[in-house]
């Protein structure tokens, strides 16, 4: 379970993972999964299994790479005649570990709980299974305008007026929700943008 | 006899008078016949509580599909068409006309490829399921009959006590 600690760095790969658990009802994931048929036999399970659905989510730090990157599709465009974007996402062999190091760890928390696996993932760069996305890191921050897009203070290098404030200025995704990030990044660019604009530099 | 009298005849002995049920938005009269009538055999009103019939469920669907996109609702439309073939080319008759035992059948029969669905009945028997499921869930016959949720409530949000925690104007 080394990934799940900061001050516990994993040899395997870099970077740390958090685990998202949660419990609920959802008699229709149950149903589908798990309960097959119809009638009373199965309105009777859906509730005898109601609310003892758990799941586990991992989410894993994705670090900087110049190979994930979002640029403009050169052929394809919306019907403005805008281009599309295109994502460009890349798993190292990091990522993977970790990955791997993440289903072990759910192995793990479900048999401390009590629980049986009954089967285990194959993990390979390929079969990376992704269900949900933070999206992030599409106008990066950095002090290089050829490998960034805004400065340190979410100020685009190329146009001096020009401010970001959401998850796109991310250099690399953390392990974490990005919300709190956004709120501290958009805190901080109002304070500087009001402090320039007393200056009269805006 | 013609499929009309067929269906009125069923309807009147299986299922629900056609007048009885609301006006649709999307499903004609013929198909949300059947559509309640298969939603009420995978939830059915049983000792325990009452089914997806009178929690309306084919309401759910019939709103849910008529702000569907067209291609779900040909699926819907075919999906309900394939039921019926399956009727008339196992017993010639209409669906609803059947026996229970033969309705049941046929149910079982799609029931037992859920795993790994083939044809389009197949297919749409796992949504309608997920759907019947979903609506008899979200009704207040499901919460509160079914599930027995009975104190619709919110919990009590007391606010922080600490007064070194409130913000100084």
């Amino acid at each position: 379970m080394t990934g799940l600690y900061w001050d516990r760095p994993s040899k395997y790969f870099e970077g740390t993972y958090q685990i998202q658990c949660a419990s609920g009802v959802q008699p229709l994931q149950l149903a589908i999964r798990n309960l097959p048929g119809f009638g009373s036999s199965l309105k009777r399970e859906l509730r005898e299994y109601n609310a003892m659905h758990v799941n586990m989510n991992m989410q894993g730090m994705l670090g900087y790479s110049a190979k994930i990157f979002t640029d403009l599709d050169p052929e394809r465009e919306d019907r403005f005649g805008v281009p599309l974007p295109r994502v460009h996402l890349h798993y190292s062999e990091s990522d993977v570990a970790m990955a791997r190091d993440m289903a072990a760890t759910c192995e793990e928390l479900i048999r401390l709980s009590g629980g049986q696996v009954h089967s285990t993932p194959q993990v390979s760069a390929q079969t990376l299974v992704i269900d949900g996305n933070h999206w992030a890191g599409s106008c990066r921050m950095g002090t290089d305008p050829k490998s960034s897009v805004v400065n340190t203070e979410c100020r685009t290098h190329d146009v001096a007026n020009l401010y970001i404030g959401d998850a796109s200025v991310f250099a690399h995704y953390p392990e974490k929700n990005p919300t709190l990030s956004n709120i501290a990044l958009a805190w901080r660019t109002s304070d500087r943008l009001v402090e320039r604009f007393r200056k009269g530099e805006v | 006899m013609k499929r009309r009298e067929l269906i009125q005849i069923a309807s009147a002995s299986l299922a629900l008078p056609l007048h009885a049920l609301e006006p649709t938005k999307f499903f004609t009269v013929e198909e949300y016949a059947l559509l309640d009538h298969l939603c009420e055999m995978i939830l059915p009103s049983d000792a325990d509580s009452p089914g997806a019939r009178q929690a309306g469920v084919r309401r759910y669907i019939d709103i849910t599909v008529f702000h569907s996109g067209a291609e779900t609702q040909q699926r819907w439309r075919d999906g309900l068409a394939a039921i019926q073939s399956l009727a008339w080319n196992r017993e010639s008759k209409d669906f609803l006309a059947l026996t229970k035992q033969q309705q049941e059948a046929i149910l079982a029969l799609l029931a037992g490829r859920e795993s790994n669905p083939g044809s389009d009945a197949e297919h749409f028997f796992l949504a309608l399921k997920r759907m019947t499921i979903e609506g008899f869930f979200l009704s207040e016959t499901g919460q509160r009959e079914w599930l027995g949720h009975r104190q619709h409530t919110f919990t009590k949000f007391a606010g922080c006590a600490h007064t070194d925690h409130l913000v100084k104007p």
